[in-house]
C-alpha cells in the first residue's frame, strides 16, 4: 500500500487578506475582493476591475535584502503563502528536528516576472545604452520563487517550478506529492504565486475575450463585486486577481516523527494533457482526469461530498465544466455541491489552484462550503453552485480541479482527518 | 556651522543610491571611506545596478574598466565628478544648493 500523504499546512494571499483566515472569513461572509483600480488606467488597460492584495509590496522592512531587490511581486507573494503554510504547520517550532535536505519546494506560477519585465522594459527605453537592471533575469525566471523560498527558509530538498498556466498552483502539490511518494522528500511546501498586471497580459486576455471587458450596463458597473460571476447566466469573462497559496505536505512517517498535526490527507491526484487546443478545455480528457484521481484515491463519484470548481466565469469553461461533471457524477450531479470561490476572488491564473487546494483544506476542517457569488440561474448550467451564501454540510471528501491554457488539467481528491 | 561641501553632498546622492538600489538599512553608515564589498556587502549584481542608476542620474556614463577599480564610496564619487564637474552642482535640488553655500 502506498505511503499515505497528509496536508500539515495551509495558507492564502488573496485580495479578500494577506492570510488565510482573512480570506476564508471573506469568503464565507460572501465579500468580494474585486476593485476598480486606479492604477489600470483606461490608457493601458482594456479592464480597470481586478483583485488587488491591499497594503501588500516588495520591499517592506520585514523583507530580507536579498529578495527586496527584486520586485516581482508575484515571488513575494509566494513568499508570504509559504511562509505562513510552514508557520501554520509548526514547522517553525521545529527547526533543529527538520532534515532540510528532504523538504522539498514547488512554487509554480503562470506568468513569473512580466511585471517586472515590463518596468524594466520602459525604464530601458529611457536610456542611452542597451543595459537593463541586473536584477531583471533573476527576478522574472518563474523558478525563482522556490529559488528564494530555499534561500530564506534554508531548505534543500527537490525543486521544481511548475509553469502549467492556470492549473500551476494545482501541479505543484501533485509534484510535491510525487516527490514524497517516491521517496525523495519528508515534506513538500507547494503552491504558486501570481501577479501579471502588465497592459499585455491584461489586454491580451482581454482581446482574445476570456477577460471581462468593458461594457456599459453590465451590473459591475455600480458593483465591482458583481465583476465575477462564475456559472452565472450573465457570466462574461474572469476578472483578473493576484495572490499566492501554500500547502505543506507530509509523509506520514514524518508527521509522527515531527508530531504534526493532519490537516486533510492528499488520497490522490491526477494530471494530464488535453492534445486539444492551444486555449480550449477538452471535455473527454478533463474527464478522465477526474476519473484517474478518484481511481488513485481509492474513492468513487457518489464518495465526493464537495466538488471545489475551476469555475472562471468564461461563458466556456463554466459551461464545459458543467457538462464534464455530469459526464463525471452522472445521477449524482445535480445532488453535488459545486461552487466557483473566484466569484469573491477573481482569478489568479496559477495561483488559484493552490488558493483552492487551502481552501478546500479550510472547508474540511470547517465542515462549510464557501459559496459562489453573483450567480443568476442558467437554464443550460442547472447544477447546484451553491450560490450566495456558504453551506454547512459533512464534508469527508472534496475534490477540487483546474484546467491550463496548453489543455493542462489536475485535480486533487482531499480527505478529512480527525480533528 | 558647519559646511557641507561639494563634495560631501556628492557623497550624500552617492549614499542615497546605494542604500536604495542595494537595499540597505538606515542604520548602516555610507561614507567616502566606506568599502563597497567589505562594509556593505555589494556584490556584483548590485555594483553593476548601481552604475545604472548613477547612469540616470547624473546623466553621465562610467565604462565598464572604470567599474573593476571601485573599492570605496569616494572611488565612485570620484569617477562621477571626474565625468560630470558640475554634478555636485546642476543636480542639486534648491535647498541642497542652497546648504552646499
Amino acid at each position: 500500500m502506498a505511503d499515505r500523504i497528509f496536508v500539515v499546512g495551509h495558507s492564502a494571499v488573496t485580495c479578500l487578506g494577506r492570510d488565510m483566515d482573512s480570506t476564508w472569513q471573506g469568503l464565507i461572509n460572501c465579500r468580494s475582493g474585486i476593485r476598480r483600480q486606479p492604477a489600470l488606467g483606461a490608457e493601458m488597460y482594456l479592464q480597470d476591475l481586478a483583485g488587488f492584495v491591499e497594503n501588500f509590496g516588495p520591499g517592506s522592512m520585514r523583507e530580507d535584502r536579498d529578495i527586496a531587490k527584486l520586485p516581482a511581486r508575484f515571488l513575494h507573494l509566494a513568499m508570504e503563502a509559504a511562509r505562513s503554510a510552514w508557520s501554520d504547520a509548526g514547522l517553525d517550532r521545529h527547526e533543529d528536528s527538520i532534515d532540510r535536505d528532504r523538504a522539498a519546494l514547488v512554487v509554480g506560477s503562470a506568468f513569473g516576472g512580466l511585471d517586472l519585465l515590463a518596468a524594466e522594459e520602459a525604464r530601458a527605453a529611457r536610456r542611452r545604452n542597451l543595459a537593463v537592471s541586473p536584477y531583471l533575469v533573476p527576478g522574472m525566471i518563474i523558478n525563482q520563487a522556490a529559488g528564494q523560498i530555499a534561500q530564506h527558509m534554508r531548505l534543500f530538498g527537490p525543486s521544481a517550478a511548475p509553469a502549467n498556466a492556470c492549473a500551476s498552483g494545482g501541479h505543484a502539490v501533485v509534484l510535491g506529492a510525487m516527490f514524497l511518494r517516491a521517496g525523495d522528500a519528508d515534506l513538500a511546501l507547494c503552491g504558486a504565486g501570481e501577479s501579471a498586471f502588465t497592459p499585455s497580459v491584461v489586454n491580451g486576455f482581454a482581446t482574445m475575450k476570456a477577460l471581462l471587458g468593458r461594457k456599459a450596463g453590465d451590473r459591475s458597473d455600480h458593483d465591482p463585486g458583481q465583476a465575477s460571476r462564475p456559472f452565472s447566466k450573465d457570466r462574461a469573462g474572469f476578472v483578473l486577481a493576484e495572490g499566492a497559496g501554500a500547502l505543506v505536505l507530509a509523509t506520514e512517517a514524518a508527521v509522527h516523527r515531527l508530531g504534526l498535526e493532519p490537516q486533510a490527507e492528499l488520497l490522490g491526484w491526477s494530471t494530464n494533457s488535453d492534445g486539444h487546443h492551444m486555449a480550449m478545455p477538452c471535455r473527454d480528457r478533463i474527464v478522465r482526469c477526474l476519473e484517474t484521481a478518484m481511481r488513485n484515491a481509492g474513492v468513487a463519484a457518489g464518495d465526493i461530498d464537495y466538488y471545489n470548481a475551476h469555475g472562471t466565469s468564461t461563458v466556456v469553461n463554466d459551461h464545459a465544466e458543467t457538462l464534464i461533471i455530469k459526464d463525471v457524477f452522472r445521477e449524482k450531479a445535480r445532488r453535488l455541491p459545486i461552487s466557483s470561490i473566484k466569484g469573491a476572488l477573481g482569478h489568479s491564473l496559477g495561483a488559484a489552484s493552490a488558493i483552492e487546494a487551502a481552501v478546500s483544506v479550510r472547508a474540511l476542517r470547517e465542515q462549510l462550503i464557501p459559496p459562489t457569488l453573483n450567480y443568476l440561474p442558467d437554464p443550460e448550467l442547472d447544477l447546484d453552485y451553491v450560490p450566495d451564501k456558504p453551506r454547512a454540510a459533512r464534508l469527508d471528501t472534496i475534490l477540487t480541479a483546474a484546467f491550463g491554457f496548453g489543455g493542462t488539467n489536475n485535480c486533487l481528491v482531499l480527505g478529512r482527518t480527525p480533528s | 556651522m558647519t559646511t557641507i561641501t561639494n563634495e560631501s553632498v556628492l557623497i550624500a546622492r552617492l549614499a542615497g543610491i546605494i542604500r536604495r538600489v542595494a537595499k540597505l538599512k538606515p542604520e548602516i553608515p555610507i561614507r567616502s571611506e566606506t568599502r563597497l564589498v567589505d562594509d556593505l556587502g555589494i556584490d556584483s549584481l548590485d555594483l553593476v545596478a548601481i552604475i545604472l542608476q548613477i547612469h540616470e542620474d547624473f546623466d553621465i556614463v562610467i565604462d565598464e574598466d572604470a567599474v573593476q577599480h571601485l573599492r570605496i564610496v569616494g572611488d565612485l564619487a570620484a569617477q562621477v565628478a571626474e565625468r560630470s564637474p558640475q554634478a555636485t552642482e546642476v543636480n542639486l535640488v534648491p535647498e541642497q544648493k542652497r546648504a552646499a553655500g
